[in-house]
């Protein structure tokens, strides 16, 4: 078992050009994960044909509301034209939650 | 006495008003304390009183320089002065003929000065007084009525303090009892009420809600159909009504196709098109694990198949833990999902844990990677009655959970 240490959970929006980098930290789940949608829905409204990337490497812990959260902030970037990309998943939790919700081939990565 | 008498009925209302404020014989409060306090120290006399007057006493709630709790309303002033709809003066009660012959002046307390000014609820009530007493004849200025007034004022404003939060902590009570009984009323479209009983299976189930205020979003069904059996567990994204909604629309559309459909697969596939278009909007999701159980001539044929959910776990009754099932994807996000079937076969003692996602995290925390915990948890417990598997779930999940936990323990008999 890997125990990973709880983050507080945070969301930083780094833009570069058209990309919006949207980096995640800690546990999004119930709780946090409004502030992810928010953060991609300002993203697209703000440069509908730009790019969002969301950073997930240090996100220690996802349950199904934050893979909801980010199921539907890439279909808001999708119906509005916004490319929408995932780092790789880190290991541990998340990446078991992807395995388990098969979902994995349903993103694009960076 | 040359009060006026109040009517009966006005009387009933004051009464009324008075048990409104549910004050008589509350427990002494530091802030009527200070107030009478501050009254007696102002017109520098000995005695300062916050009264109710009740049917049949008068009721000290605070009582400054004087250790009396309450006295019979006949010799009571303070019943004459809430009467009035301002302050009731008695400069010398010896000389007053509305207080000569009254007991308190005539008797042994000796009760000269009196100034008391009525407890007015904003509806026009009078439910006692605020007043300062002395054994020796005053005067009275103005501005100290004035300030008499205020104090009252100050001291209504705490009554009305205390009828509101006790308002708000009855209206609390009442919508959490609320909220309650509408959980548990939706919670019966989650679960069967009663596991039911199936030939040659020993199931036991548990059902553990994060709170109990908020409805679970996990479900599980046992269904006997004419092909075999069917067991179905998942649990819907989020929580509260939104998820308990989408929980009871996957439970009972997969209890629906599963009765004459024994593939597994094909019944997630059609759930899944059911949910997409119960929430058009692709709001949530659910995972979900339908499973059947035929019984075929080398043993019970276990089929699987998963919708996003972690995969159940087969205990074999001679030792060993393995999953079974394909990962595929979450139920009800697509307009069409496609999903696989796993099989097994399944000896006598062998069992099946099929679980939420809450248990791993209840047993081994939020950095879980795999069920490797509850692996290692089960496997001694090869071959147990189920209802002592679940018990042994119960034990290591506890009482501190953040999500809720739902556990269908099937072991062939």
């Amino acid at each position: 078992m890997i125990s990973s240490e709880s983050l507080p959970f945070s969301v930083e929006v780094l833009t570069e050009g058209d990309q919006t980098r949207i980096v995640a930290r800690g546990e999004i789940d119930i709780a946090t994960e409004q502030a992810l949608r928010d953060a991609a829905a300002a993203a697209v409204a703000s440069a509908p044909s730009g790019r969002i990337v969301v950073d997930l490497h240090q996100v220690s812990f996802m349950d199904s509301s934050g893979l909801r959260a980010l199921l539907q902030s890439r279909d808001t970037a999708e119906a509005a034209g916004t490319a929408f990309r995932i780092t790789a998943v880190p290991e541990g939790a998340v990446q078991r939650l992807f395995r388990a919700a098969g979902v994995a081939d349903w993103f694009d990565y960076e | 006495m040359v009060d006026v008498e109040s009517s009966p009925e006005d009387e009933q209302n004051r009464l009324a008003a008075v048990h409104r404020y549910d004050i008589l014989d509350s427990p002494p409060d530091g802030a009527f304390d200070r107030v009478t306090a501050v009254a007696a120290r102002l017109f520098d006399v000995p005695i300062s009183i916050v009264s109710i007057v009740d049917t049949d006493r008068i009721w000290f709630k605070s009582h400054h320089g004087i250790e009396v709790e309450e006295v019979g309303r006949d010799p009571g002033l303070c019943a004459s002065a809430i009467l009035s709809d301002g302050p009731w003066l008695v400069r010398d009660a010896r000389a007053d003929p509305r207080t000569l012959a009254n007991p308190l002046v005539a008797g042994e307390f000796g009760l000269r000065f009196y100034a008391g000014v009525p407890l007015t609820t904003h509806d026009g009530f009078n439910l006692g007084t605020l007043c300062v007493i002395d054994r020796e004849p005053r005067e009275v200025t103005e501005q100290e009525v004035a300030t008499l007034s205020d104090l009252a004022a100050v001291v209504m404003d705490e009554l009305e303090l205390r009828i509101g939060a006790r308002r708000t902590v009855a209206l609390e009570a009442q919508l959490r009892h609320h909220a309650e009984l509408v959980a548990a009323k939706l919670q019966e479209s989650l679960i069967p009420p009663q596991v039911p009983v199936v030939d040659g299976l020993d199931v036991a189930t548990r059902y553990h809600v994060a709170q109990l205020d908020q409805v679970g979003g996990d479900f599980f069904d046992v269904i006997s159909t004419d092909w075999g059996t069917a067991l179905t567990l998942g649990d819907a994204c989020g929580k509260g009504t939104m998820a308990a909604a989408s929980a009871g629309t996957a439970r009972w559309a997969l209890h629906a196709v599963m009765i004459d459909e024994p593939d597994p697969a094909k019944a997630l596939e059609r759930v899944n098109t059911v949910l997409y278009r119960s929430t058009p909007n692709a709001s949530t999701y659910v995972t979900a694990l339908a499973v059947s159980l035929r019984q075929q001539v080398d043993g019970l044929d276990i089929s699987v198949a998963v919708g996003g959910h972690p995969l159940p776990l087969i205990v074999r009754r001679a030792g060993g833990v393995e999953s079974l099932g394909t990962a595929s994807p979450i139920v009800g996000w697509r307009s069409q999902s496609t999903y696989t079937v796993a099989h097994a076969t399944l000896a006598a003692g062998d069992m099946v844990v099929m679980y939420t996602d809450g248990l791993l995290e209840a047993i081994a925390g939020r950095g879980e990677p795999d069920d490797q915990a509850l692996r290692s948890l089960l496997g001694p417990l090869a071959g147990q009655p189920a209802d002592e598997v679940a018990q042994a779930l119960d034990a290591a999940i506890g009482n501190e959970r953040r999500d809720d936990v739902a556990v269908m323990v099937t072991r062939v008999l």
